[in-house]
């Protein structure tokens, strides 16, 4: 360990030239301004500042990894056996890895719902005039309802409640169904609004245009409103099916062995929350390319003008 | 009430207590240009989007080849297929190419084939020059490229009449020429044509009525060579010394 400490300690005192050269160049700096060379003394005086602002984010970057550092190694190692113990992690990882088909499952199944429960949502609360009032007020009950409770509550509800119901069929069904349903009702109220926003945002123009050409209203929602809306939305559409990913993880409180229930099986077998860790990663390794993706879209939607 | 292709009589529109339409009268014969004229705000957008019924009207009666345009019982996607409607901003559909904006409407609304709609669709692009642009997303185009495409999206369901809401008002000076080229050969093509326009020499060359509107009046109608050298009515001559 003592190598660590010697490298620790050298890239500590290496970290000290920023410190160093910012004050030659101040040095420097002053004796021009000294000499009456004002313009010339501005030169080294903002290279000062420069040194000595990347110097400060250079420590604060080597500072927290120490402190990582220190406290994993900390109390002879004790983070790092509780979190990361290669043992228990290679002793669990197929098992647990294997488990993470379960969230694809319901990641999957609860999207398909989820698309065209809140297309139908946004669409029913766009309805028109006076005729529309009652399907629209059902929609936002529906909407205000299921973004009022947290997923976890609607996840017990079903899961737990549906099969006491005895009615048929619905009180029998696989444990991984009650998650696809609870994790689509509760998200299809999010993503409805972003479809009903994405919808509200394509200019009355587009109509006007299209009804002037003969399309009717059902024709003009159909080929000109819903393309236009679905492009705009899928960026942060995917945003939401991220989301939806790692809420996946929620469905343990129904006992399922997903690869969260999996995790905590063994973590609580080995007294050691490696296997958990594990999860963890593998959400990381799962989302991070996801959200590059999404800001990357995003992006390109923001300079071909939000069209 | 006399009988035009389109016939206007006692039409009224309001937006809450804004009277934008005062009891508007006019006709418009076939193979007739009409060209409104009137400052910004005067109601000949409106009037225009009232013949499409794209605005319910609130008295009057719009007639159009002897039916009624708006009312109760009024098939409006039917009657909005035998009137074109071109706008200021264009308003081609972004996720669309070129050529699908001017096939949609025969293909959705027509009931046209995909085949005979491309074919039809190829026709007019080429009528305007276009044709190597149909595969182009219409943001790529320019500002009087794209209102080309508008008009003949428009004329790609055969309409009978053609409303145009000052089409040239949003484009850079240079490119107002094509566009009211083609304006120009529709006109003598023999299509009735309704337009709102500022281009007081584009009026003149082609009307065969001007109609002046204020503060949502018809004040004055007559053949262009009236109207521009001998106005009879004073407001139409003050518009005019202000808009020449």
């Amino acid at each position: 360990m003592t190598q660590v400490a010697w490298a620790g300690t050298a890239i500590s005192l290496a970290l000290l030239a920023f410190p160093v050269r910012a004050l030659a160049y101040m040095t420097r700096s002053s004796a021009l301004a000294g000499q009456g060379e004002l313009v010339a003394a501005r030169v080294p005086a903002w290279l000062s500042r420069q040194t000595a602002l990347a110097g400060m984010g250079y420590a604060t970057f080597w500072l927290v990894l120490v402190a990582g550092y220190v406290f994993l190694t900390a109390n002879d190692f004790a983070v790092q056996k509780a979190f990361l113990n290669f043992e228990y992690l290679s002793r669990s990882a197929f098992l647990v890895l294997s488990a993470a088909r379960i969230n694809l499952y319901i990641t999957l199944g609860a999207s398909v719902i989820i698309l065209i429960l809140s297309l139908a949502l946004a669409l029913m609360r766009l309805l028109p005039g006076s005729a529309g009032r009652p399907i629209r007020l059902l929609a936002i009950a529906y909407v205000d309802f299921f973004r009022a409770i947290p997923t976890i509550i609607v996840l017990y509800m079903v899961g737990f409640g549906l099969p006491l119901t005895k009615l048929p069929w619905i009180s029998q069904l696989d444990g991984i169904w009650y998650a696809i349903i609870a994790l689509s009702l509760s998200f299809s109220a999010y993503v409805s609004e972003l479809f009903r926003a994405a919808i509200e945002s394509i200019h009355a123009s587009q109509v006007a245009a299209a009804r002037s050409l003969g399309l009717s209203g059902f024709k003009t929602y159909r080929h000109i409103i819903v393309p236009q809306a679905i492009r705009q939305v899928i960026p942060p559409l995917l945003g939401f099916f991220i989301a939806l990913q790692k809420d996946s993880a929620l469905v343990l409180i129904l006992g399922l062995m997903d690869v969260f229930g999996q995790a905590r099986f063994f973590s609580a077998n080995f007294f050691n929350l490696s296997p958990v860790s594990l999860v963890g990663v593998l959400f990381l390794i799962v989302t991070i390319p996801q959200t590059r993706l999404v800001d990357y879209l995003i992006e390109r939607q923001r300079r071909h003008g939000g069209s | 009430m006399s009988h035009g292709f389109l016939s206007i009589s006692g039409l009224e529109k309001s937006y809450g207590n804004h009277r934008v339409l005062q009891g508007i009268d006019m006709q418009v014969d076939r193979h007739n240009v009409v060209c409104l004229i009137g400052a910004s705000g005067s109601g000949k957008s409106t009037l225009l989007r009232c013949i499409n019924a794209l605005e319910p009207i609130d008295a009057g009666v719009i007639m159009l080849d002897g039916d009624p345009v708006s009312g109760l019982g009024v098939d409006v996607n039917r009657l909005r297929r035998r009137v074109g409607m071109v706008f200021q901003s264009y308003n081609l559909f972004p996720h669309l190419s070129v050529i699908e904006n001017i096939m949609i409407a025969p293909m959705k609304v027509a009931g046209m084939g995909r085949v005979e709609a491309r074919a039809k669709a190829e026709t007019l692009l080429a009528r305007i020059g276009l044709a190597n642009r149909a595969n182009y997303r219409p943001d790529r185009l320019s500002g009087g490229q794209q209102q080309r495409v508008a008009i003949i999206r428009a004329m790609a369901m055969d309409p009978e009449v053609l409303l145009l809401d000052e089409v040239t008002s949003a484009l850079d000076p240079e490119l107002v020429g094509e566009v009211l080229d083609i304006l120009k050969d529709l006109a003598r093509s023999g299509m009735t044509m309704v337009l709102a326009t500022h281009e007081m020499g584009f009026a003149r060359e082609v009307a065969s009525e001007v109609c002046f509107l204020q503060h949502g009046k018809l004040v004055e109608k007559g053949p262009p060579g009236q109207i521009f050298t001998e106005p009879r009515e004073e407001e139409t001559r003050r518009f005019l010394r202000r808009a020449l």
